[in-house]
């Protein structure tokens, strides 16, 4: 009895209607059923799905490590975006650009609580070189962004199959070799250690930048210290993690 | 540094967080853009703005955008002279400071530097985190 009753308070009456797919046998039939079930429908729900979609236009968002500013320029009539780098020569390239760009640090952002639609921050979480570090640095973007806001966050993996690589350690220096001829006269500066190298005729100076490679479900970990957001995803792709996640309204 | 942006910031400081803004501008040298008016994209940001920063530096500027109500929206004259404001108007030269701890930030070549230095770091934020 009370099973029944269970039962009959459970079932979703929507999920009982079950419309058969009678797979097309010819292309009329697939044409006919395409009309039916696909233009005809857009053509009733078309303005209520336009509803219920991310709106775009009048977005503003911020890029956390916005680098030379590669993604701060992307459909710029309708959505806003706003760089910041900890490097001001990055964010002066950026700006030379046209974009919006300023020189903050990513543990401390200057702006509002609960202030953005969206933000992007690629490729720098893996130069924080502790965990509290890392964690902060995503605690500090939630902070910025809004309630139902979205934030897609990538890091260097532990695996670069890609690329062909392996690293014996997490906590690696990555050299760069510096040409020169793109010298703004900052590399000398004492506290910046370098060596000299000969490759092909050509000077290089080898500089070595700090990253931590990301390890499987890290990211998952990190923002299990994070309050108030929800993961939306995490893969690996060309030896990055992407990271999608949504604060909660 | 145009208009929107400085709408969208706060001061750094940890001790000012919910406090630190509208920054107080200061204007040396200005950049006029001619970006075409987007309609759409006005009454979209319209809901998000920071309307006692807008006031505040549309009299900097000898700009009367009338009484805003909730009406305004729908007045295309309000929102373009809003739009032109916000994303047609960039600071280059000048310096921001916070209403609630005075530290000042400088804006130079359109770039406001929002850096601390690292004795203010650690001064402000150690100890707030240690008593979380």
């Amino acid at each position: 009895m009370s099973n029944n009753n269970n039962n009959n308070n459970s079932s979703n009456p929507s999920e009982d209607i079950k419309v058969p797919f009678n797979e097309p046998t010819t292309d009329k039939e697939a044409y006919g059923l395409e009309l039916k079930h696909v233009h005809q429908i857009y053509d009733v729900i078309s303005s209520h799905f336009d509803n219920t979609r991310y709106k775009m236009v009048g977005a503003i968002g911020v890029d956390v490590g916005c680098g030379n500013g590669k993604y701060l320029n992307i459909n710029s009539s309708n959505i806003f975006s706003i760089g910041s780098d900890i490097c001001s020569s990055f964010a002066s390239i950026s700006a030379q650009k046209g974009s919006e760009s300023l020189v903050a640090d990513g543990l401390i952002l200057p702006y509002k609580t609960n202030s953005f639609d969206y933000a992007i921050s690629i490729a720098v979480i893996h130069h924080f070189s502790t965990v509290e570090r890392r964690v902060n640095a995503l605690r500090e973007v939630v902070r910025v962004l809004k309630p139902g806001g979205v934030f897609l966050v990538t890091a260097w993996a532990m695996t670069q199959k890609w690329k062909g690589k392996n690293y014996d350690s997490q906590d690696v220096m990555v050299p760069w070799m510096f040409q020169q001829k793109f010298s703004n006269g900052t590399e000398n500066t004492t506290e910046i250690e370098s060596t000299p190298v000969q490759k092909s005729g050509t000077n290089y100076q080898k500089f070595h930048r700090y990253y931590h490679l990301f390890d499987e479900g890290e990211f998952e970990h990190l923002f299990s210290q994070v309050s108030n957001i929800e993961i939306l995803s995490n893969n690996l792709d060309h030896d990055n993690y992407y990271c999608f996640i949504r604060k909660l309204e | 540094m145009k208009i929107l942006t400085h709408n969208m910031m706060a001061c750094t400081k940890r001790q000012c967080v919910g406090r630190g803004f509208p920054l107080l501008l200061e204007v040396k040298d200005v950049s006029k853009l001619e970006q075409e008016f987007n309609v759409e994209f006005t009454k979209n940001i319209f809901p998000k703005l920071d309307w006692k920063g807008i006031t505040m530096v549309a009299a900097q500027f000898n700009l009367n955008l009338g009484p805003i109500t909730e009406k305004s929206i729908e007045d295309e004259e309000f929102l373009k002279n809003l739009y032109n404001l916000l994303c047609n108007v960039k600071v280059m030269t000048g310096q921001l400071t916070c209403p609630n701890c005075q530290r000042v930030y400088p804006i130079d070549q359109g770039i406001p530097n929002m850096l601390l230095k690292e004795d203010e770091i650690y001064q402000d934020i150690q100890p707030e985190q240690q008593q979380q």
